[in-house]
């Protein structure tokens, strides 16, 4: 039959036409149809939304919050901008910290300490910000600019497909990451055992070789999947494993140390730095005791000023004795001289007016003269002094990483399981039913509560434990709906056709059985996430890792004090994402549940 | 109606043979293609005995030949398809005994002792079923194209390129317009009678040799039925292939079919060519099948119902060799006195060749005692037949 041109304008046509093949609407399949039911509810709308934005920050949050600056340039004493001179293994020198004897100005050589010679490259300016990136955080950038190419692009396949290559190129990255992340906090050069650093001093290649092997083990899983069939893909696996090894080897042969010293340097007038959004690393807690429990708003100078008039009384006013003291005490902030002596000229001022004058009144008046110094704390400090905005930020990726990842092996897990049992029946379904109702009995929280106590204090452990256990919703429901499936004549068709086990339980039955899982584990990513929340406030929680529920237990300080900032903002946050993900669950649940389907119709 | 082994040269190498055709080629019209043997299945009960679901079935099909197997729900007929494919679900149900041999590419294989795995591959690539319900035989998550290429991948060595190519092909073959845009739609764009097409077209994309089709046109409309029939018997005779045609419409039996087994509580009770069971049906369940059938000519106050028919006594002792004591099985009736039943299950029944190529289920009485049971073999097409009938009438049996 020819082909007829398919008519855009036509307002009705006749059933000739349609059948001629006139204004036939190109096939929609099941999930674009599934998405555009679930994409057309506002709840839908506003979880996800939500989501991404969580999202972004899990991926972008070490650009957006950190406490190294994006860009340091050095200056010299009277404020002119020089260059920094690096050496071949990338240490960074300050002009000015260099000299005659070792340095030879003329030729831009250095001689170490061990009398090894090096020659200095000039560079206008240096990044700390992308030096001091991890593996992970890397890894998140690069793969979200990977994956916005693959979906956008258009030629890489049909959006199911792109879809595909993503979701499977972050599973395998996730798993990499964790397969080396545990490699290296066994093996890494700090935290070994101490039965092993000799022999890691004896073969440095160790544990390179270590990851190098693991990472290819999961690439070798990964390629041998078998709806990985296209030569690209397994390409694209392997490359993603081996970048992620190399840069794990990377991180491992120079661990830059962190110090965030950047702030003083800037007081002295050493190096000019711009920072990003938000100048605060998750962990950077400042040694001062009066950065600690600052309200939102804060200045970071505020603690200089505090520690210019620590010696002052409280609440009576200084004695000139005293203020000659702290005008003593300035010389060791560090500061440059001209901040220095405008803070002996005010203490001065105090002096000569002889006026009574209170520690917070001088502090006021010293932090309004440093006022262009400091930096903001936009959301107040916990009871450590770390910001507060910079660990919600930071917390995002553990939110979102603890959901993903412990509902992913739970319902890797149950659906395999489920798809078991559910197809088998008979002797099958009564054992695996036994190991599912054994894996009910077994509370999540206390499980997690022990762990802590005896296992590593690691988050790849708590979304494991998590994983395992809370696989049996997924189980039980892909379970019910194989039952009814595998009567379905489409099954018996694709076993008609000789179609091998796995194609028939997972490529035909389970797209037509999944749904309730998707509902279901939207509401476990939820509650793992709570799981987390709990889990931290209690304290057992990974201390190395931001998170919302560690913030909520900071919120009462050591004497009681509750600081309202520390407490409503996570709070807000984690009622704010498990609130999201209901939402999308309720969503889900309206448009795939066939009984709702067919009332709304 | 010719047929290909007059244009095959029988002198070609094993390996052409096979490049060329390696289910067709040398296919020897004389040697039936699928055989079952006394068969005989049974399904747990959860409160009770298993239920005996088929008990000796014996049949056979030739190359080319459709076999109607006909009868009552319930009465075994899919039961035996799906044992051929061994798709009855495994628990509940079991093969209790017998043997379905199966010409895979001219060496005798038994379907139901060989692995899974060559299991796998006579499925689909060999054996071929066509379900009841075209509206829900299709997986309506993948777009048909989908489900076809990926049956063709499975059992031919092609690309997924060609694999399209061919499914093309056959869409074009069951009569789909435009067969490049329809393999990009979902199932749920096209009718019952379309569906029906495509499953069709998956069963024939790859080139099975057996045909099982499971009620086809059951749920079809009367026009599509027809044309879907037209359709098999069309492909059936290009491409030399035996179907299994399984209907309870004796008159898609009487259109279609070469040979007409008959079945009756998980038996064979009558088993012959065409036009040999509708002129001289000889069993008296066969005689109530087609009495039963309405009539447009006469006039009558009630349907005769087949029980009108069974419950005669007399209706029994019209078998050729009644008067030597050969009795028509029936398992309501009381069994002969004479009942000399072989020890195992189903000793009591036996597949009696009362006339030539015509079986009928019988008792085992002394006058069939030492009778060895063989499956019934009848290599009878209607197209072949040079004086065949050119009308059917089934004969009016004398009613009560």
């Amino acid at each position: 039959m020819p082909k007829v041109a398919r008519s855009q304008s036509a307002e009705s046509i006749t059933g000739v036409q349609a059948m001629q093949g006139l204004g036939v609407k190109p096939p929609k399949g099941f999930w674009a149809d599934a998405w555009d039911q679930v994409i057309r509810r506002p709840s839908a709308i506003i979880g996800l939304t939500w989501v991404a934005i969580i999202a972004f920050f899990a991926v972008f949050a070490p650009l957006l919050a950190n406490g190294h600056p994006l860009i340091t340039v050095p200056l010299a004493e009277d404020g002119t901008k020089l260059v920094w001179l690096v050496d071949d293994r990338g240490t960074p020198y300050h002009p000015l910290d260099l000299s005659a004897p070792r340095f030879d100005a003329e030729t831009n050589t250095l001689t170490r300490q061990d009398g090894t010679t090096t020659t200095l490259q000039e560079r206008p300016w240096i990044s700390p910000l992308v030096r001091n990136l991890s593996v992970v955080d890397v890894l998140c950038v690069v793969g979200f600019f990977a994956a916005a190419f693959i979906l956008i692009v258009p030629g890489l396949g049909s959006r199911g497909q792109r879809l595909g290559i993503v979701i499977a190129g972050s599973v395998q990255a996730a798993v990499t990451v964790i397969v080396v992340s545990i490699a290296l906090s066994q093996f890494g050069a700090s935290r070994s055992d101490p039965a092993l650093r000799p022999l890691l001093t004896e073969f440095p290649w160790l544990v390179p070789a270590t990851i190098t092997i693991g990472a290819t083990l999961v690439a070798a899983a990964f390629a041998f999947i078998p709806t990985v069939r296209n030569p690209i893909g397994r390409i694209a696996i392997v490359s993603i494993t081996a970048g992620i090894a190399a840069l794990a080897i990377a991180e491992f042969r120079d661990a830059p140390i962190t110090r965030f010293d950047y702030q003083n340097q800037v007081l002295r007038g050493r190096i000019a730095a711009t920072y990003t959004l938000v100048p605060w690393s998750q962990s950077q807690a400042p040694t001062d005791r009066d950065a600690k429990n600052l309200p939102p708003g804060s200045m970071s100078d505020q603690p200089l000023a505090r520690s210019a008039v620590a010696r002052l009384p409280l609440v009576q006013p200084a004695t000139p004795a005293q203020l000659e003291r702290a005008m003593n005490e300035v010389t060791r902030l560090p500061l440059p001289e001209t901040e220095k002596d405008e803070i002996r000229s005010i203490f001065r001022g105090f002096l000569v007016e002889d006026q009574p004058v209170t520690r917070e009144q001088a502090r006021r008046i010293i932090s309004d003269a440093l006022a262009n110094s400091g930096l903001p704390h936009h959301l107040g400090t916990d009871g450590q002094g770390r910001d507060v905005l910079s660990q919600l930020m930071h917390a995002c990726r553990l939110a979102i990483s603890i959901g993903l990842v412990s509902t992913g092996i739970a319902v890797v897990i149950g659906v395999t399981v489920g798809a078991l049992m559910g197809y088998f029946g008979g002797i099958v379904d009564l054992v695996l039913y036994r190991i599912v109702e054994i894996f009910m009995a077994i509370p999540v929280l206390f499980l997690l509560i022990l762990a802590a106590g005896v296992l590593p204090r690691n988050t790849y452990v708590m979304m494991a434990i998590i994983g395992c256990v809370t696989w049996t919703g997924a189980a039980r429901y892909i379970r019910a709906e194989f039952y009814r499936l595998r009567n379905q004549d489409f099954v018996q068709s694709a076993r008609a056709v000789g179609l091998p086990l796995r194609s028939i339980l997972f490529r035909h039955m389970l797209p037509n059985g999944v749904t309730p899982v998707l509902v279901d584990s939207s509401f476990a990513i939820a509650a793992a996430i709570l799981f987390e929340a709990v889990i931290s406030y209690l304290g057992l929680g990974d201390l190395s890792q931001a998170s919302w529920g560690r913030l909520l237990r900071d919120a009462t300080g050591e004497a009681g004090a509750f600081q309202w900032w520390v407490a409503v903002y996570p709070g807000l946050a984690i009622f704010l994402t498990v609130l999201a993900y209901n939402l999308i669950g309720e969503a889900l649940r309206d448009a795939i549940d066939p009984k709702l389907k067919k009332a709304r119709v | 109606m010719t047929t290909t082994p007059t244009t095959t040269p029988k002198t070609e190498t094993p390996k052409a043979a096979k490049a060329a055709n390696p289910k067709h080629a040398k296919r020897d019209e004389s040697t039936p293609i699928l055989r079952v043997d006394d068969l005989a299945v049974s399904f747990d009960n959860a409160k009770g005995p298993r239920i005996q679901a088929v008990d000796g079935v014996r049949m056979s099909i030739y190359p080319r030949q459709t076999l109607a197997v006909v009868g009552e729900s319930g009465c075994g007929k899919s039961v035996t398809a799906m044992s051929a494919l061994r798709l009855v679900p495994m628990p509940p149900g079991r093969i209790d005994r017998g043997a379905i041999h199966f010409d895979h590419q001219g060496e005798m294989i038994d379907l139901v002792k060989i692995p899974d795995p060559e299991m796998r591959k006579v499925r689909g690539g060999e054996i071929a079923m066509i379900f009841q319900e075209p509206m829900t035989s299709l997986n309506p998550v993948y777009t048909v194209g989908d489900q076809i290429v990926e049956a063709i991948t499975l059992h031919q060595n092609v690309r997924t390129a060609q694999a399209y190519e061919i499914a093309a092909r056959a869409m074009t073959d069951v009569g789909i317009p435009d067969p490049e845009s329809r393999l990009k739609a979902y199932p749920h764009q096209f009718s019952g009678g379309m569906r029906q097409r495509v499953m069709i077209a998956m069963a024939l994309a790859c080139e099975p040799t057996l045909l099982l089709a499971d009620e086809p046109t059951t749920a079809l409309d009367v026009t599509i039925q027809a044309q879907i029939l037209e359709l098999l018997n069309e492909l059936q005779n290009t491409r030399q292939m035996a179907i299994m045609l399984i209907t309870h419409d004796l008159g898609v039996v009487a259109e279609n079919a070469d040979v007409v087994c008959v079945m009756y509580a998980g038996r064979v009770v009558e088993y012959a060519n065409v036009f040999e069971l509708f002129s001289n049906p000889l069993h008296p369940y066969t005689r109530g099948l087609f009495a039963s059938i309405p009539k447009m000519h006469g006039r009558l106050k009630r349907l005769i119902t087949i029980s009108q028919v069974v419950d005669n006594l007399d209706e029994f002792k019209k078998l050729p060799g009644a008067d030597q004591g050969i009795r028509p099985w029936w398992p309501w009736h009381e069994p002969p006195k004479d009942l000399k039943p072989k020890p195992g299950p189903a000793g009591d029944y036996y597949l009696q060749e009362v006339k030539p190529d015509h079986w009928v289920g019988v008792w085992r009485t002394g006058a069939v005692e030492d009778h060895e049971s063989r499956a019934p073999d009848l290599q009878y097409r209607v197209d072949d037949d040079p004086n065949k009938p050119t009308s059917l009438k089934p004969t009016s049996p004398a009613a009560g």
